[in-house]
């Protein structure tokens, strides 16, 4: 692997969606763990940050889960419209989980104003193999329906698919046609905010 | 990171020297600088650093518990000399929940003591003494700061069990007599079960439903904002206060609906959590419920939220400050591009300054940094150069000298419950030898400390609460997420891009019966003709119009106050429909329509008479004399409502409703919901039920439609 370069690299905004105790918390740290050195600190400044490579681009992501946050309502519509990709997470051995998935599905297009956004249904969980309530085939039904891609994790260890999720997400990112209208939308609101960002 | 940075003082002088394993227990071994004191201690005074410089230091070894089994944990309260190791036992006290429970923890304290009376354990004499005194002295510390522990009726088990064991160390000594009290108190609390909180705000309502007169809500937009930041914040601070901070801890609260095997039911996190929740949806409702209304009065409602939130941010408290903002962020609110523009600059200038400190960047840094800067502060201590807003209200606040007594603060808990739900899941429970790791509880504990330091300074803050702000508090109606979100498509329609919602606009406006309206005006005619239509017209629409099952009053009080059950149910994971649920839950959830009612005045004909109507809403609770009642108080008119009669306009004549009549059942949801209200000149008016008038009533009900339409 190559090092990273120095000029200003692409930032993703990397957002993690769905119920509580699917195991997003999981997710996010084991995808982060490798770089915690001695002790882990949930409160600094650059916890959930990673400079990778991807497909020979390096990048910045930059990753979103409020765990522990769920029940505050409203809450999650300010964080998607600050993302770039989801990761839309069930857990396998809880049904309800997975049944409302669509509702972020809904929300986040909704928040976006769009009718398709980067997004990645993740199947997490899949280690518990005897508590397994949610099949394959119907998560892969689901991601049809939603026309999202469909990846099956696991952040017990050994790891499975942990990376591969976040870095599915950024290439479905890259992938996405360049948005036309979406700028034009946001303009009325930016044009009021000039001092609120870099 | 050094574990005892925030429980230990910040100590540059210790130093991890390695670690020392036993089969019950691994210890990490500090070194720690400290000064050298020949006999007489005198370190309270600050004065003496100068001179002490030349004095010798030493290093002395300090022994830490990093893993251990229960028992080992247990015994390590007092040091191995026999005292109290009281950083320890915070700790200890504040997480063991995560690990074990009340009774075991009592009776492996409790056999501990006896073995070392009975001389089971070999050390000195007087050593022997001191680790029983301590064993005491923990018991004391742990009914003072965790008496809820203790508080499990109806047969107080572990309360018995001390009782006997404070009998059997000393019949009058302190710690039987402090135990009978605490049993006491339970005792008594246990025939009055409910929280006091929630009887107060129950009593609040009850109050106001049964007399109506006795307490009159406040109407929103006359509460003054530093009244209402103090109200909220009375609110919050009370919750907040009565927060068990180890409810927080990542193994209590995210795995609160995994499995039943964790004992500890979060109440108090709930409790706050619905608080936010409750202030947040009364944000929505008041921007949103009434689709009718003009872009100005909707602009001043944001306004007014933004100086409450203002008001909230000089307080400190920063819950209601992030539902304001959480809820003006909201889609629905977000995305009403007319409104915000119609605010003046400054205010939304305001707005992006008090968003700012919520920031997600940097993993929460501004509000993580203000919280260390200002958590136990008397004042807001600064703002940030770039708010220019904020700096001039702080100004103006001090000029005119209000800014008051010290004041406390209320965090948001949200950041510290995804901080403990992130340690939960990064740090295991057990070590790879099995035992206990007490290492992610010195984690845990920074954060709790931290919380509870913010409780103690809750305590500063002074506020009367008033009672005709809670009136209208929990006068607010509730509208759920996806009813706030289809309100605010009616307000303002979707960009005609993209599929459904389209189809839906376009239909409604095609199943309209009443002539289109072009005007000037364009946003609030169209919002009128598709909001009509969603009300009349529910079975011709595919989309669900859950929508106006927005709940009543009484179903509001399930969302903000405590533990009713209703609420357990309803808090599914995450459910973005969990509010909805509430509602629908509840046997007294109501559904509603929007209606419009215009006054007929005296001396004008009709036509010229009626220009303004005012929505109100129609539950199907309100018979007709609660709907004059309600129109008479938007129409501004005193009066009594015997006075006044009701009726629906139809294209070929009315509908007159008699004063029994329950309206929401009775009005003609074929047509336009438009109502007149008209002073009842001859008795005979009211008396008949339905009149049928000629085709001139058809005529005059056009002439009406357009007039109404002109005035949009």
């Amino acid at each position: 692997m190559s090092k990273p370069p120095n000029e200003n690299l692409l930032t993703y905004i990397l957002v993690v969606v769905g119920d509580g105790g699917v195991g997003k918390s999981a997710l996010t740290i084991q995808f982060f763990q490798k770089l915690f050195v001695t002790d882990y600190d949930p409160t600094i400044e650059d916890s959930y940050i990673q400079h990778t490579e991807i497909d020979g681009h390096w990048c910045i992501l930059d990753v979103l889960d409020t765990a522990g946050q769920e029940e505050f309502s409203a809450m999650r519509e300010q964080y998607m419209r600050k993302g770039d990709g989801f990761l839309l997470v069930y857990s396998v051995t809880d049904k309800q989980s997975y049944e409302n998935i669509r509702n972020f599905h809904t929300q986040i297009l909704r928040v976006k104003d769009r009718d398709t956004y980067p997004m990645l249904l993740v199947a997490n969980k899949v280690d518990l193999v005897h508590l397994r309530v949610v099949t394959e085939e119907q998560g892969r039904e689901l991601a049809v329906q939603l026309k999202i891609p469909y990846i099956e994790t696991s952040a017990k260890d050994p790891p499975l698919n942990v990376d591969a999720a976040f870095h599915e997400v950024v290439r479905i990112i890259r992938n996405q046609p360049p948005p036309v209208d979406k700028k034009r939308r946001r303009d009325w609101w930016k044009r009021n905010r000039r001092c609120t960002l870099l | 990171m050094n574990p005892l940075s925030l429980t230990e003082g910040q100590q540059p002088s210790w130093r991890l020297w390695g670690e020392e394993k036993t089969e019950q227990a691994v210890y990490s071994i500090y070194l720690k600088k400290v000064r050298y004191h020949p006999g007489l201690t005198d370190d309270t005074n600050p004065e003496t650093d100068e001179t002490i410089a030349h004095l010798e230091w030493e290093t002395i070894q300090v022994r830490l518990i990093k893993a251990g089994t229960l028992k080992k944990l247990v015994e390590s309260l007092a040091t191995e000399s026999g005292e109290l190791e009281s950083t320890y036992v915070n700790i200890f006290l504040a997480t063991y929940r995560s690990f074990a429970n009340t009774r075991q923890v009592l009776t492996l304290l409790l056999e501990r003591y006896w073995q070392l009376t009975k001389n089971e354990v070999t050390m000195k004499d007087d050593i022997r003494d001191l680790h029983c005194r301590t064993i005491i002295h923990v018991l004391h510390v742990w009914l003072d700061t965790y008496p809820e522990d203790f508080n499990e009726p109806p047969e107080f088990y572990t309360l018995q069990q001390l009782l006997e064991f404070g009998m059997s160390v000393n019949p009058e000594g302190a710690l039987h007599c402090h135990s009978l009290e605490k049993l006491k108190k339970y005792k008594n609390q246990e025939e009055q079960k409910d929280n006091e909180l929630l009887n107060h705000w129950c009593s609040l309502l009850g109050k106001q439903h049964i007399g109506c007169e006795s307490v009159l809500p406040y109407n929103f937009l006359e509460i003054p904002e530093d009244h209402f930041a103090s109200q909220l914040t009375w609110m919050d601070a009370t919750l907040f206060k009565k927060l068990i901070s180890y409810q927080c801890l990542g193994s209590v609260w995210s795995r609160r609906d995994r499995d039943s095997e964790c004992e500890v039911i979060p109440s108090t996190v709930m409790a706050t959590v619905n608080q936010f929740n409750a202030v947040l949806l009364r944000v929505l409702t008041t921007v949103l419920r009434d689709p009718d209304m003009k872009l100005g009065e909707r602009g001043k409602i944001v306004s007014k939220w933004i100086e409450v939130a203002q008001e909230l941010r000089f307080l400190k408290n920063f819950s209601s400050l992030k539902a304001i903002i959480s809820a003006l962020q909201s889609n629905a609110v977000h995305r009403l591009k007319k409104v915000w523009l119609s605010i003046p600059r400054e205010k939304f200038e305001l707005f992006t300054e008090l968003a700012r400190i919520f920031s997600e960047e940097n993993n929460y840094n501004t509000c993580r940094n203000l919280l260390q800067r200002e958590g136990s502060a008397k004042f807001v201590s600064a703002v940030g150069q770039e708010d220019h807003q904020l700096q001039k209200a702080l100004q103006k606040q001090m000029l005119s000298g209000s800014c008051g007594p010290m004041q406390g603060t209320i965090p948001y808990l949200g950041t510290f419950l995804t901080d403990l739900t992130m340690i939960d899941s990064a740090i295991p429970d057990t070590t790879a030898e099995g035992l206990i790791n007490f290492d992610k509880h010195r984690k845990e504990f920074e954060v709790l400390a931290h919380i509870r330091l913010l409780q103690s300074a809750a305590n500063n803050y002074n506020i009367v609460p008033d009672v005709r702000f809670f009136a209208w508090f929990d006068s607010v109606p509730v509208i759920n997420e996806n009813s706030s979100y289809e309100l605010s498509c009616i307000i303002e329609p979707r960009y005609a891009h993209s599929g459904s919602e389209k189809k839906f606009f376009l239909k409604n406006t095609r199943t309209r019966n009443s002539p289109c309206h072009k005007k000037t005006h364009s946003t609030s005619s169209t919002s009128t003709s598709s909001s009509n239509s969603v009300f009349y017209d529910q079975s011709a629409s595919d989309v669900s119009m859950v929508s106006l099952c927005l709940a009543d009053s009484k179903v509001c009080l399930s969302c903000s106050s405590l533990s009713l059950p209703s609420l357990t149910q309803s808090n599914s994971p995450g459910s973005l429909t969990e509010l909805s649920t509430a509602g629908s839950l509840s046997p007294k959830s109501t559904e509603f329509y929007i209606i419009r009612v215009s006054l007929s005045q005296p001396g004008k004909t009709e036509e010229e008479g009626i220009n303004v109507y005012k929505s109100i809403m129609l539950s199907n609770q309100d018979h007709t004399k609660e709907v004059i009642q309600n129109a008479m108080i938007k129409h501004g008119i005193s009066g009594s409502s015997d006075d006044y009669s009701l009726a629906q306009l139809l294209p070929d004549g009315e509908i007159v409703f008699p004063h029994s009549a329950n309206v929401f059942y009775a009005v003609n949801t074929q047509y336009d919901l438009n109502f007149i209200l008209r002073p009842k000149v001859n008795p005979e008016f009211s008396s008949n039920t339905l009149k049928k008038k000629s085709k001139k009533g058809m005529q005059k009900f056009r002439s009406f439609v357009d007039s109404v339409a002109s005035h949009v």
